[in-house]
């Protein structure tokens, strides 16, 4: 008798336990998201080295993302992104870490549709700038590299959102934003490319999405505005004055075809005088839903000036990359791309000629002639 | 000249992906019983489940549940619905996480479990199988 009861006890109670259990999961399971991707490529030039890529070529390529979201209640949430990213023999890969915590934020939604970010977080620019590493949503390994370089990943600090709805059909999308960030850079100089790290505060800004009643059709404007922290550039007590930056950006993207444009601008004027402008446009078909061919268009200039007048600024173009690309979806998890481009430009990974010393008056430097090279992509990528 | 106009208009609807209006609907779309709302426009249906909107009209939050990625119900629903083909909405879930935005919404593997979602949750809305008993949930119009 007392052994029955005991049994239907401890089976009542393991009954309970395994449906807590399983109940505390299923909590859990509601509450946790861990999503992924990875974009892992093979890429040769037949020339110049170039974004990692070498005349060898290296499938020492490849860029990977882990999410974490926890759900506290359905207004709070924690949101941490990793990312690794090795680009070949990129000379970027001196100042990149091999694992980044590239978000790690607190979001609280507030009622009448405002949300705040708060924490390292991803920071709206452009159309592609959350999403520059998920191979599964873009067209090309890379989207408008002279447009998104390697800077102004993400913001430690606050972002705040809130859509309004503005009738018959149209709507904006508005952040605002301030905090700092680190703004990589990779310049060609006459003695070798340099890479470096600056740290930038004080920095705000907003973006704003236009939605049409087109669906499929919105417009964007993003403006920042921030400050270089004292570098060796400058003495302790000193700063820069503030950088303006810019962002337009137009998009059709339909069920069978989608074409875009971004314009991208960054005007500091001390030290010296620059301007650096840049653009790209994009179009492509989708002729099934696994399908994709694209082109694209990336180049720009730099205008600048670290001389007093009369000498006049100098205008440096920057590369023309001219793309085109395929792609197959088996699946919205995975696509395969191949991708070929012709860079023409005096930014390469290994120096290459930019400017003729004057050899008799008048002595003025001119442009050395463009330097050129192709080079292809193969890649696949993954999200989850 | 007419063939011509009718050739280029014909691809640019086809180019634009701009679709005919869904015909009969084979699903039917389900909030918990508590919940006044008897019928709703689809787009705010579809800014629901893009979790585009967090409310229902009536102020009541929202929690859209969803059925498995190759479910034919979520087919017509995301056809007739949200306007786009289940994998241009698989599409845009992965732009809403990877910028840090939104997840999409819980999906259910069955209409069974969809019903017992919307049961158990006041401010949840589904949808399920036109043939599907809806015992303990409200069947809501969708205009």
């Amino acid at each position: 008798m007392f052994r029955t009861t005991a049994r239907t006890a401890a089976l009542v109670l393991a009954t309970l336990f395994a449906s807590q259990t399983a109940a505390a999961q299923e909590a859990l399971g509601d509450r946790l998201s861990i999503h992924g991707s990875a974009n892992i490529g093979y890429g040769k030039t037949d020339g110049l080295p170039y974004f990692g890529m070498t005349k060898d070529g290296t499938s020492d390529y490849r860029s990977l993302a882990l999410q974490f979201g926890y759900k506290i209640d359905d207004k709070n949430r924690v949101v941490t992104q990793l990312l690794h990213r090795n680009f070949g023999e990129s000379p970027t890969k001196a100042i990149t870490p091999v694992i980044e915590p590239i978000w790690a934020f607190y979001e609280h939604k507030f009622d009448g549709g405002v949300t705040l970010k708060a924490g390292r977080n991803p920071l709206p620019r452009g159309l592609f700038n959350e999403i520059r590493f998920i191979g599964t949503l873009l067209p090309f390994y890379r989207v408008g590299n002279s447009v998104y370089g390697e800077t102004l990943e993400y913001i430690d600090g606050v972002v705040i959102r809130k859509p309004f709805d503005i009738g018959s059909g149209w709507s904006l999308d508005s952040y605002v934003f301030a905090g700092g960030y680190d703004l990589k850079y990779q310049i060609p100089l006459s003695s070798g490319t340099v890479v470096g790290k600056i740290r930038n505060e004080n920095s705000i800004g907003t973006q704003l999405w236009l939605k049409t009643p087109v669906k499929g059709v919105k417009f964007g404007t993003f403006v920042q505005s921030y400050q270089g922290t004292p570098n060796v550039t400058l003495p302790k007590d000193k700063r820069p004055s503030r950088t303006i930056t810019a962002m337009y950006s137009a998009d059709a993207t339909f069920d069978k075809a989608f074409a875009r444009a971004e314009y991208a601008t960054f005007q500091a004027k001390a030290p010296g005088y620059l301007n650096f402008r840049s653009y790209y446009v994009q179009a492509g078909i989708t002729p099934t839903e696994k399908w994709t061919i694209a082109g694209e268009y990336d180049g720009g200039n730099n205008n600048l000036s670290f001389a007093p007048a009369p000498i006049p600024n100098l205008d440096l173009p920057l590369n023309q990359d001219v793309g085109f690309g395929i792609t197959f979806k088996p699946s919205t998890q995975v696509a395969f791309k191949f991708e070929g481009h012709q860079v023409n430009g005096y930014a390469f990974d290994s120096r290459v000629p930019s400017v003729i010393p004057p050899t008799r008056p008048p002595l003025v430097m001119t442009l050395a002639p463009k330097s050129k090279s192709n080079y292809a992509l193969l890649s696949v990528a993954f999200a989850f | 000249m007419t063939i011509l106009r009718n050739i280029i208009v014909g691809a640019t609807l086809a180019l634009c992906g701009i679709a005919a209006p869904a015909s009969a609907q084979d699903f039917k779309v389900i909030v918990n019983s508590a919940n006044a709302t008897t019928d709703l426009p689809a787009a705010v249906v579809s800014k629901i489940f893009l979790k585009e909107a967090a409310k229902f009209p009536n102020g009541s939050a929202a929690t859209p549940v969803d059925q498995g990625k190759a479910s034919p119900i979520r087919a017509s629903f995301s056809k007739a619905v949200i306007g786009r083909p289940v994998a241009a909405v698989e599409t845009y879930w992965q732009q809403q996480i990877f910028s840090g935005k939104e997840v999409p919404p819980a999906a259910k593997s069955s209409d069974d479990d969809v019903v017992a979602f919307v049961k158990a949750n006041p401010g949840a809305i589904g949808y399920v199988s036109a043939g599907a008993s809806t015992a303990g949930v409200k069947v809501i119009d969708v205009k």
